[in-house]
């Protein structure tokens, strides 16, 4: 009985705090962008952080919508999500299906035309997810690991916010050009250690259907993806069959997750003899406006090294 | 000791509550039946005229990279040609106000212009800024002489929606599939299609969200 009464007591107290706490950011935050005050801009993934921080500098506030160490393949919106998104006057989404949690957190709050929604992709020339073997063409969400998709957002995004707020339209604008140069010339350093090298016998598959943007911009090709579906792992009959079709595509190189991952990177190995190597997703980490062009490195990194690795095995006699 | 008596007590409604039970399972099953059916479970591809392509559907990887990366190009090179503009007004300069290709190539490292690993990945087209005209805001870029199998030749071409435009202009994006096709003299709509070029539409972000949100998030 006594658990009974603590837990009922938890959980009333849980529900008032929240209840509270929505009426305290209603009452206080009604439109919190008022005249002469900062533009409160949310974001859901951490590149699209990294992406605003970048346009906006010190000229608007940003607010992330949930917390910098959930998964955003499997999340479950929270309270504290609510309260987040009562406080701000623009939330930029990915929109074409890796934040669908965020629509399920505005369904929650109505608070209608109020609050504007900033669609970074809009301007996007998607693809489909790489390996589909000829099947229906899905389309690849994963626009925010690369960097040419990536500039094409920031534009969107920059030009979004021009409208929005109109004072800050030509720095937003002259910010976002900046830091498209600068992404393109961490790009242009990581081609220039490959100018000598012979990709064609660089064949890989991917754990997670993530990097197809990435690998489109080194003019290179997935040949498979273990995931059946976005964030869904294989049963066994997929995977024997993905095995297959990696050995009938003579993969040398399987990229994995560095954030998630899997033990059945180490079964596939073990099957096909493929070298692994891991990916970063973007999302994971501390938002930071330096976390996009962090994770690029790296994942340039990875890749330079993974092409060199193969071509090395090539040139052995 | 008295033996324990037990009945069954059969209800009265048993009969109506099984059938309404079996109704209610039907309802809900035709209900879900009709909702699957009803979505849509994958992009229908655009209503293209028999001139154009679906960057999504129809291109190989080469084209659809160099597709991308073109399409890309645009909101920076409309924005090079405002600042080259004003500063030829300023300086009273009658001169070209487009980027060379050469300036995309090395100094903005802008691709599919810039010449690097993806260049050579892609072909090695020969790009060319074919046309610029000042102040009538029209310029083209052609890109072909790629090497890669069933690759295209492609023409980017910039234009004003309407005189006296700002420069958040548009552009349209054209391949032919002979990859040694040479620079059209006309670039007008009916004569690049009477020559055997395409116009690429792309699946955009804009039309997944419409897809995915139906019509009224769609942006």
């Amino acid at each position: 009985m006594e658990v009974s009464v603590a837990a009922r007591s938890a959980i009333t107290s849980g529900f008032c705090s929240t209840v509270t706490a929505l009426v305290v950011a209603l009452l206080f935050f009604p439109q919190a962008w008022g005249e002469g005050e900062k533009l409160r801009i949310g974001t859901t993934l951490h590149p699209y952080y990294s992406f605003v921080a970048n346009i906006v500098g010190e000229r608007a506030e940003l607010v992330p919508l949930i917390d910098a160490d959930s998964n955003p393949h499997n999340y479950t919106p929270k309270a504290a999500d609510i309260k987040r998104l009562m406080t701000i006057d623009v939330l930029v989404v990915n929109g074409i299906g890796h934040d669908e949690w965020a629509f399920d957190i505005l369904k929650a709050v109505n608070r209608g035309d109020e609050l504007h929604l900033l669609y970074a992709n809009d301007g996007v020339a998607l693809i489909p997810i790489a390996g589909d073997n000829g099947q229906t063409k899905v389309v690849n969400p994963h626009t925010f690991i690369s960097t040419t998709a990536a500039i094409q957002q920031v534009y969107t995004i920059a030009k979004g916010l021009g409208k929005l707020d109109p004072d800050n339209a030509r720095a937003y604008r002259d910010n976002a050009r900046r830091y498209a140069t600068s992404l393109r010339r961490i790009k242009a350093t990581y081609m220039a250690q490959l100018v000598d090298v012979d990709l064609s016998q660089f064949r890989c598959a991917t754990m997670h259907g993530a990097y197809g943007y990435l690998m489109q911009e080194f003019g290179l090709q997935v040949a498979a993806v273990i995931e059946p579906r976005h964030g869904v792992q294989p049963n066994a009959r997929q995977l024997a069959k993905t095995i297959d079709s990696i050995k009938a595509a003579n993969v040398n190189v399987l990229f994995g997750e560095k954030y998630f991952a899997s033990k059945l990177s180490q079964t596939i190995k073990n099957a096909t003899g493929v070298q692994m190597y891991s990916f970063s997703h973007m999302s994971d980490g501390q938002y930071s406006a330096e976390l996009f062009e962090r994770e690029t490195r790296a994942n340039l990194d990875t890749l330079v090294a993974a092409i060199a690795s193969v071509s090395a095995v090539e040139q052995r006699p | 000791m008295s033996k324990p008596l037990s009945s069954a007590v059969v209800p009265a409604s048993k009969r109506r509550e099984i059938m309404l039970l079996l109704v209610c399972v039907l309802v809900l099953l035709l209900i879900a039946t009709a909702y699957l059916s009803s979505r849509p479970q994958q992009r229908e591809k655009s209503k293209l005229l028999d001139w154009q392509l679906s960057a999504f559907y129809d291109l190989g990887a080469v084209d659809q990279a160099v597709y991308n990366a073109l399409r890309t190009s645009v909101s920076e090179l409309w924005w090079l040609h405002g600042d080259m503009l004003t500063a030829n007004k300023a300086n009273n300069i009658d001169a070209v106000s487009w980027p060379s290709v050469q300036q995309l190539a090395e100094y903005y490292v802008v691709p599919p212009f810039a010449q690097d690993v993806s260049s050579r990945q892609q072909g090695d087209i020969q790009w060319r800024r074919a046309a610029a005209f000042s102040f009538e805001g029209l310029a083209v870029y052609f890109g072909h002489r790629g090497t890669r199998p069933q690759q295209s030749a492609y023409l980017l071409v910039l234009n004003h929606a309407h005189k006296g435009a700002s420069f958040s202009n548009g552009a349209a994006i054209w391949l032919h599939s002979d990859s040694n096709v040479v620079m059209p003299t006309i670039i007008k709509q009916n004569s690049l299609i009477v020559n055997g070029w395409k116009q690429v539409v792309a699946y955009s972000g804009a039309m997944e969200v419409k897809r995915l949100k139906g019509d009224d998030n769609g942006g």
